[in-house]
């Protein structure tokens, strides 16, 4: 039987083990790239409209020009993490732009816009 | 010093009327004899790159290093349409000073005084040219036979009268159906023709034309397709991406009267980027070398028929085209050279002589100006690169330069007495992660990228120097075998173009609004004014009634300036993107 200091001890271990664990896991989460993070989030919706599709991948392939790092970065355009606009105000930009912004409605399918919009809004506030 | 408001060149445009006559008078027309021999009038500015010597040279010397110190205002022109800056080069022709800003707007001014004569804005199909990442520039015109050219970024031509700004013809020159957009490039005459170039590098359009149009008609006289044009062009993009392939020709060429050929510098292929790395010869979004894009084309100027080439960026894989606009002829020793820089700040060195039969052209020299590159290794004299780094799918780390290359679109200038060549370099790298783009539909004009990137500062240069920030240099050198004359190193990259005189001096228009004037001989700064904002357009020299001028323009805001908030913080950070000004200096 084990005595009270020991069930104490045993405790008191395990609760620093799993705060540790708890500790590792963030900091490990923390190093995750956002944009990784933000994407995995979004691309499952659109599976039924492309297997496998990649949000990260439509954004460099139209959106790099302007949008640095995937969208964490100003340059010629601003950076779009932590935009205040809504998700129909973003998906209304991208689909009729905002000079010098093109707008991409001729572009791009509806659901790819919606897709983009998704994931802008689903960056975190940072910046590269 | 006089300025002008916009409001008040409205109103002035009926109200001075008298000066536009007074200066109508004057003028007398701009005929081909008179741009063929262009480098002997240094009164006049006439054209994008001044005259067919492509120098930025004028002999005016009335303002020189022992006076510049008096240099200051004598006229301005705040005009109305300058999103993103203006990047036009000014032209100055027997009195008169015509610019072009943003949208498609024409500027006539009185040279002396810069009292309005007329203006003209075009009508853009807003929604086409807005469908491309470079509206709305505009940068620059032609003037000759009587008119003034401009091209528009929804593809068509316009030509005024050069005297009144009425509409002689406007016509669509570039269709939609293959994926082109439009022009931002000034263009320039050529006997009876107006020879100017599409954009679109990045876009899943094809073929990026050369365009000759008709001077008095404005009919097309011939195309040249930079891209899927011939069959040796075909069989170098598998998989026929040459549907997809961007290609163009941005910038203004120029033309050489001793073999009758046009020589242009053309856009990147798209996708930019390739992840497929270094099997790109076999594999990827666009097998093979990709010609003619990132390459110079020499064409006979009255067929359009290729003569030569020579592609300085096979399968380009960074985006550092061939479009800079500058070719300068030099003739040294009984040789014949064209001079031309590329994005990725090497120039190249050309045989002029070695055109005909659409064959490669024999390279004299070649050589590196950018310092912190590490695309590649270097380039043998022959213009061959060596050490090719190739961007596969994935991340990659302190790629130099940035897809902003070393050289950007202005032009730097050429000083015959002392046979020196300015040029500037932009010193930054980026981090890119390279992906496997879809492949859009034929000739769609999509935007084609297969990359996302940042911006930042380098880390050593080429040679192993160790470097804590981004910067940008102004180099003086032999322009055929590049040994270096004098070197000022600049915080903030210089992004416009550069002006030479006969006054021993070379004029600098800096990215803060610092305006330089230095000794070509040594670089010294001797003069010194502060614009108010960033200069990222054309500077020319011009005279009127004996007395010398010196015409800037201002503004800031584009692709490459997007990147110096990020880069440098301030003034960038809170720096204009939508004014701009028409700065004259005098004694």
């Amino acid at each position: 039987m084990l005595s009270y200091v020991s069930l104490t001890s045993i405790v008191r271990v395990v609760f620093i083990t799993l705060f540790a664990l708890l500790l590792n896991v963030s900091i490990a989460h923390s190093e995750e790239d956002v944009t990784d993070i933000a994407a995995a989030e979004i691309n499952p919706t659109y599976f039924k409209y492309k297997e496998n599709f990649s949000v990260k991948r439509l954004f460099a392939s139209r959106c790099s020009w302007c949008h640095q790092g995937y969208g964490l970065k100003a340059a010629d355009g601003p950076r779009l993490s932590g935009t205040d606009k809504t998700k129909e105000k973003v998906i209304e930009q991208i689909a009729y732009g905002k000079s010098p912004m093109p707008g991409f409605r001729k572009q791009l399918k509806p659901w790819q816009i919606e897709a983009l919009a998704d994931y802008i809004k689903a960056l975190p506030d940072v910046e590269l | 010093m006089t300025s002008w408001t916009t409001s008040a060149a409205v109103k002035a445009i009926t109200a001075v009327a008298f000066v536009g006559f007074a200066s109508q008078a004057m003028a007398s027309d701009v005929t081909w004899d008179r741009l063929l021999n262009a480098q002997n009038d240094d009164a006049n500015w006439m054209m994008y790159h001044k005259d067919f010597t492509g120098h930025h040279h004028s002999g005016l010397k009335q303002i020189n290093t022992r006076n510049v110190k008096n240099l200051k205002l004598a006229w301005q022109h705040n005009p109305s349409a300058t999103k993103r800056g203006i990047q036009g080069f000014p032209l100055a022709v027997d009195g008169m000073v015509y610019y072009t800003t943003t949208s498609g707007t024409i500027w006539a001014l009185d040279g002396a005084t810069g009292a309005p004569v007329w203006q003209h804005a075009a009508k853009i199909d807003v929604e086409r040219a807005e469908g491309t990442f470079y509206n709305p520039y505009n940068r620059g015109l032609a003037i000759g036979h009587g008119n003034v050219y401009m091209g528009t970024t929804d593809g068509r031509l316009i030509a005024l009268n050069a005297k009144t700004g009425d509409v002689v013809w406007d016509n669509e020159i570039m269709s939609v159906a293959k994926g082109n957009k439009g022009f931002t490039g000034a263009p320039v005459i050529v006997k009876d023709m107006v020879i100017l170039g599409a954009n679109g590098g990045e876009l899943a359009g094809c073929c990026g034309p050369i365009y000759a149009v008709d001077a008095k008609s404005g009919s097309v006289a011939w195309q040249f397709d930079t891209i899927g044009g011939d069959q040796r062009s075909r069989d170098s993009w598998g998989n026929d991406s040459w549907k997809i392939g961007g290609g163009g020709g941005w910038m203004t060429g120029s033309y050489d009267p001793a073999t009758n050929t046009v020589w242009w510098g053309t856009a990147n292929p798209a996708p930019d980027y390739d992840y497929i790395g270094g099997d790109w010869m076999n594999d990827g979004p666009r097998p093979g070398t990709n010609l003619y894009s990132s390459s110079v084309v020499v064409l006979d100027a009255d067929s359009g028929e290729l003569s030569a080439y020579f592609q300085e960026m096979p399968h380009d894989a960074w985006d550092f085209d061939s479009a800079v606009g500058e070719f300068l002829m030099i003739e040294q020793d009984g040789k014949r050279n064209m001079v031309h820089p590329n994005k990725g700040g090497i120039i190249f060195v050309y045989d002029a002589d070695s055109v005909g039969g659409g064959n490669e052209l024999a390279v004299n020299n070649a050589y590196m100006i950018g310092e912190t590159y590490n695309y590649i290794k270097g380039v043998t004299k022959e213009g061959r690169l060596v050490g090719r780094r190739e961007l596969p799918e994935g991340k990659h780390s302190d790629v130099c330069p940035a897809i902003d290359g070393a050289i950007s679109w202005n032009t730097g200038a050429y000083n015959p007495k002392r046979n020196t060549h300015f040029m500037l370099t932009q010193e930054f790298c980026f981090d890119i992660e390279v992906v496997n783009p879809e492949r859009p539909d034929d000739f769609s004009g999509q935007a084609y990228f297969g990359a996302s990137w940042t911006s930042k500062a380098p880390k050593q240069k080429a040679d192993g120097t160790p470097v804590d920030a981004a910067y940008g240099t102004l180099q003086a050198r032999d322009p055929l075998t590049g040994k270096m004359k004098w070197r000022v190193e600049y915080k903030y990259p210089v992004l416009a173009s550069l002006l030479s005189t006969g006054g021993d001096l070379v004029f600098v228009p800096g990215a803060d609004g610092m305006f330089d004037a230095r000794d070509a001989k040594s670089g010294k700064l001797l003069w010194q004014t502060n614009m108010g904002t960033g200069a990222h357009g054309g500077v020319i020299t011009y005279m009127v009634d004996g007395k010398q001028y010196v015409a800037v323009v201002t503004g800031w805001g584009s692709h490459v300036a997007g990147n110096y908030p990020g880069l440098f913080g301030a003034p960038f950070d809170t720096m204009s993107t939508d004014t701009g000004t028409l700065m004259v200096y005098a004694l």
